[in-house]
């Protein structure tokens, strides 16, 4: 029985030697900056690649024609230093500038931008549809010069080539004539990271690119490990624990109201792209008629929303074009008010026939779970809010998201909710899919107004900011006035960081995290 | 010829099945052989009524792939061309034809999202992990379970009995994300000596070079000790929330087999005969009690994967049941059927195993 007993404790001895070994931490010979995420990787080619996630990736990896200027919407140079458009405005030359190196030590060359273009028009690939509407040909004249043909003239076109299908590519990575999803080495390129390591289900590890053209601050991590969670709640709980030391997208509303009162933690709020907004399909009863629309935007109060059910973690949202993107304003707010004004509204469906014996009585649908758990509760809000005039009767409706999605865009809901979140970072990418004729029957809101397409097109081809402004500042008066959707709130986006081990981090309003910009202790 | 980690354990896992049945066949009786035989016969429908529910389950839920990946964004044109790519348009009938020819070639298609991968090649990445956690879990659960229940046995009535009773009916009830959620509390923030999530340090794991993706057994494989160490700290918590709901069931059913062996005659003989009482509860009487205990070992193994499922999520543990789960949101339905496939064939597998096992110790079953 001693023996036993020798055994067993000698067992126990090796057992617990051998998890020490593991608890202690790694022998640091690199500064590590461990990120949590609550996304996933779902296509690592530069010409397919149509999330934000994995644009986050290839932003941090690579550097397309032109990029964002960090902490701003706002593009400058990317690779490329300078751009002129041709008198007809349907070409558009790129100079790109010199110095640039992949981490093997080989240069960028012009055709390893055409590379990737190619890719992206020839092969059916997430982003396709978008490149095709843009681009008619490419060329390189020679290694420092790209020449991109346009399909229509448009103004807003550096701002497209801000999009991951312009990073370059080195020959020999990317087969010609097929995409890659999840290359076996993973992807570099010229920019302040390489990836060295990856598995889509756990981590992602990046190290730096020793030939950065822009190099890197004293204190800049060396290293940077993405690691993938589930939830929101173990992600929350890594970081205060120390496994991670920076908890970024998305932190939900409890897990960040919870990090933010323990010491220790940093709570930071960044910009955010992503709107919410309520379609009304002007292709059905009741919705196609004007009166209607004005009176529920009318009766609309967004910071009872805001407040009581999303505690402040979200902001009010006025126009389409969120705070930070040109001519961005209040323009329901100069049209409606801020608050709820129940007598207009009433005269309003006074005036469309309307009355307590025959009330306006619609469908409202939203999806019980895509958009996170307090849908349901908005929209008993704006139930409320909507049911304040007796003139109203709302039936709220939910469906499962895959169906949800179809119908709301397929004309088949007379009123439902959607998000979207900016491709390139341009007001007019989130005015065109809304308000312009055709982009509209496929958003499932069917507004269609010549004076609009109008303003819309003029805008899109035009290259003077101070026009472009002026004609996106018509174009969402009348938007407004038309109320072709109904804005109700844009997202911020929290990330927290350790203090022990993190001094700041560099997130901008296009939620561009640029790691190599993180400060760290 | 390239076999992937799936393949490897998959065929490895059925040699050895093969191995036992074949060799309980040829030593046993003929009524054993007979058994045997039936048992392994009816197996197979319930394979082909397991792949078609399956398939029509699939089919019948709301929502579909195509409108889940495109979103708000995709046009009617994009859907119908992904609807063609993916054979969404063909009639369900065929959809089934194809879907039973592939599953005979061992083919479980690709993924409809995420890069459309092989399932195969996906299932190779995520099967190890889930291997890593529901072993030791089990081990755990009936370890603990039958020793302490043979121990509630030996003090029955007693103080501790009633606690041991007490702690299996507790943790029969908990639901295993709830517990999970507690032991992230306790141990990772609490007490900060376990990882709240994942498999190994994320530093750590950089170095270790994996080739089952079994990562302990990478780890030992490799002579990598921090990697086996880092993977074993990280194995704890999930390993022990799986493993606690399991034991509830495994106490009781010890102790009440105990309990009824220790009122036997050849046990009383033995106490006359002077043998102490430890070595007649844990020699004598609990090896009587473990026939029917194997039996619950087959059938816990549902409960096992079903409870895996919901422990990879809460740990984000990145085996099969948390796959089957991402799936089943984006519904990528080639994914969720061969997550499903390989879920009920491990069951239908060790059931036959466990009956046969039983068969084979205790001659007088026979059926």
């Amino acid at each position: 029985m001693k023996r036993h007993k020798l055994v067993l404790i000698a067992s126990l001895l090796v057992i617990a030697a051998v998890v020490l070994a593991g608890c202690a931490p790694a022998e640091e010979e690199v500064k590590t900056v461990i990120i949590g995420v609550t996304d996933e990787i779902s296509s690592l080619d530069f010409s397919d690649a149509y999330s934000t996630h994995d644009w986050e990736l290839m932003r941090n990896v690579n550097v397309p024609l032109t990029d964002y200027i960090p902490g701003s919407a706002e593009v400058g140079p990317g690779i490329a230093e300078s751009w002129e458009v041709s008198a007809d405005g349907m070409s558009w030359t790129f100079h790109l500038s010199d110095g640039w190196k992949y981490p093997d030590g080989s240069e960028l060359v012009a055709a390893d931008v055409v590379r990737t273009v190619e890719r992206a028009l020839a092969l059916d690939g997430d982003i396709h549809g978008v490149v095709e509407g843009y681009i008619a040909g490419i060329e390189a004249p020679d290694d420092r010069t790209v020449v991109i043909d346009l399909v229509n003239p448009r103004g807003d076109f550096p701002q497209i080539v801000s999009m991951a299908f312009t990073m370059p590519a080195q020959e020999g990575v990317f087969p010609a004539d097929e995409l890659v999803f999840f290359p076996e080495e993973g992807i570099v390129g010229v920019g302040p990271w390489q990836m060295v390591d990856y598995d889509p289900a756990e981590q992602v590890v990046l190290e730096r690119n020793p030939n950065y053209k822009k190099g890197f601050g004293p204190d800049a991590p060396d290293r940077v490990i993405i690691r993938y969670f589930e939830d929101a709640t173990s992600m929350s709980l890594a970081v205060e624990n120390g496994d991670i030391d920076i908890a970024w997208r998305f932190l939900g509303i409890p897990e960040t109201q919870r990090l933010a009162g323990i010491p220790g933690l940093s709570v930071i709020t960044t910009g955010g792209g992503g709107i919410r907004y309520l379609v009304l399909n002007e292709n059905r009863e009741p919705m196609s008629d004007k009166n209607v629309r004005q009176a529920l935007a009318y009766l609309l109060d967004r910071d009872e929303i805001v407040d009581r059910v999303m505690q402040g973690t979200v902001d009010p949202l006025y126009t389409m074009v969120p705070p930070g993107f040109m001519a961005a304003g209040e323009y329901f707010i100069d049209r409606y008010g801020a608050g709820a004004d129940v007598s207009s509204a009433e005269d309003l469906l006074r005036a469309s026939g309307y009355s307590e014996d025959n009330p306006l009585a619609f469908d409202l649908w939203y999806p019980p779970e895509h958009y996170g758990t307090h849908a349901a509760q908005i929209f008993q809000v704006l139930e409320q809010q909507f049911e304040a005039t007796p003139l109203i009767q709302v039936n709220l409706q939910s469906q499962e998201w895959g169906t949800y999605v179809k119908a709301c865009t397929a004309d088949e809901y007379q009123a439902c909710y959607l998000g979207w979140f900016f491709d390139y970072p341009d007001t007019s990418n989130y005015l065109d899919v809304f308000a312009e004729s055709a982009m509209s029957d496929d958003m499932g809101i069917f507004y269609a107004s010549e004076t609009m397409d109008d303003l819309l097109h003029t805008a899109g081809s035009e290259s003077d900011p101070a026009v472009r402004e002026s004609l996106y500042t018509d174009a969402q008066e009348l938007y407004a006035e038309d109320v072709v959707t109904i804005p109700m709130h844009f997202e911020v986006e929290k990330v927290v960081f350790r203090d022990e081990t993190v001094s700041s981090v560099s997130i901008g309003p296009a939620l561009i995290f640029d790691y190599e910009l993180i400060v760290m202790k | 010829m390239n076999i992937s980690p799936l393949s490897g354990i998959c065929l490895g896992s059925l040699g050895i099945a093969l191995l036992f049945i074949i060799f309980a066949f040829l030593r046993g009786s003929p009524g054993l052989r007979s058994y045997i035989l039936t048992r392994v016969v009816l197996t197979l429908p319930m394979v082909f009524i397991l792949v078609t529910v399956i398939f029509f389950i699939m089919r019948v839920i709301p929502g579909d792939p195509v409108t889940s990946q495109l979103g708000p964004r995709g046009t009617e044109a994009q859907r119908e061309h992904m609807r063609e790519q993916l054979g969404l348009n063909d009639p369900i009938m065929v959809q089934y034809v194809k879907y039973l020819g592939k599953i005979v070639r061992l083919d479980l298609g690709t993924a409809l999202v995420l890069g459309n991968r092989p399932i195969v090649d996906e299932l190779s990445e995520r099967l190890p992990a889930t291997i890593e956690l529901t072993i030791p879990a089990m081990v755990i659960a009936v370890g603990f379970g039958v020793l302490s229940g043979a121990y509630a046995a030996q003090h029955r009535k007693k103080g501790v009995d009633y606690g041991l009773r007490l702690f299996s009916i507790a943790a029969y009830s908990i639901p295993v994300f709830w517990l999970g959620l507690i032991l992230q509390v306790v141990f990772g923030i609490g007490l900060n000596i376990a990882p709240i999530a994942g498999r190994i340090d994320p530093v750590i794991n950089i170095d270790l070079n994996r080739m089952t993706n079994i990562l302990t057994l990478d780890a030992l494989l490799t002579g990598n000790w921090r990697a086996l160490g880092s993977a074993l700290h990280h194995l704890f918590l999930p390993s022990l929330a799986l493993a606690t709901v399991l034991t509830g069931v495994f106490l009781r059913l010890s102790r009440i087999n105990v309990i009824e062996s220790l009122v036997e005659d050849y046990i009383t003989a033995g106490r006359a005969r002077g043998i102490r009482e430890r070595v007649l509860v844990y020699r004598h009487a609990l090896s009587n009690a473990l026939i029917p205990i194997v039996t619950l070992i087959g059938l816990q193994f549902s409960v096992l994967l079903a409870g895996a499922i919901l422990t990879e999520t809460t740990f984000s543990w990145p085996g099969m049941g948390l796959y089957l789960v991402e799936r089943i949101g984006q519904r990528d339905y080639t994914a969720v059927q061969g997550v499903i496939l390989v879920f009920a064939l491990s069951v239908a597998v060790i059931s036959l195993l466990t009956d046969i096992i039983y068969a084979f110790i205790d001659p007088r079953v026979r059926y």
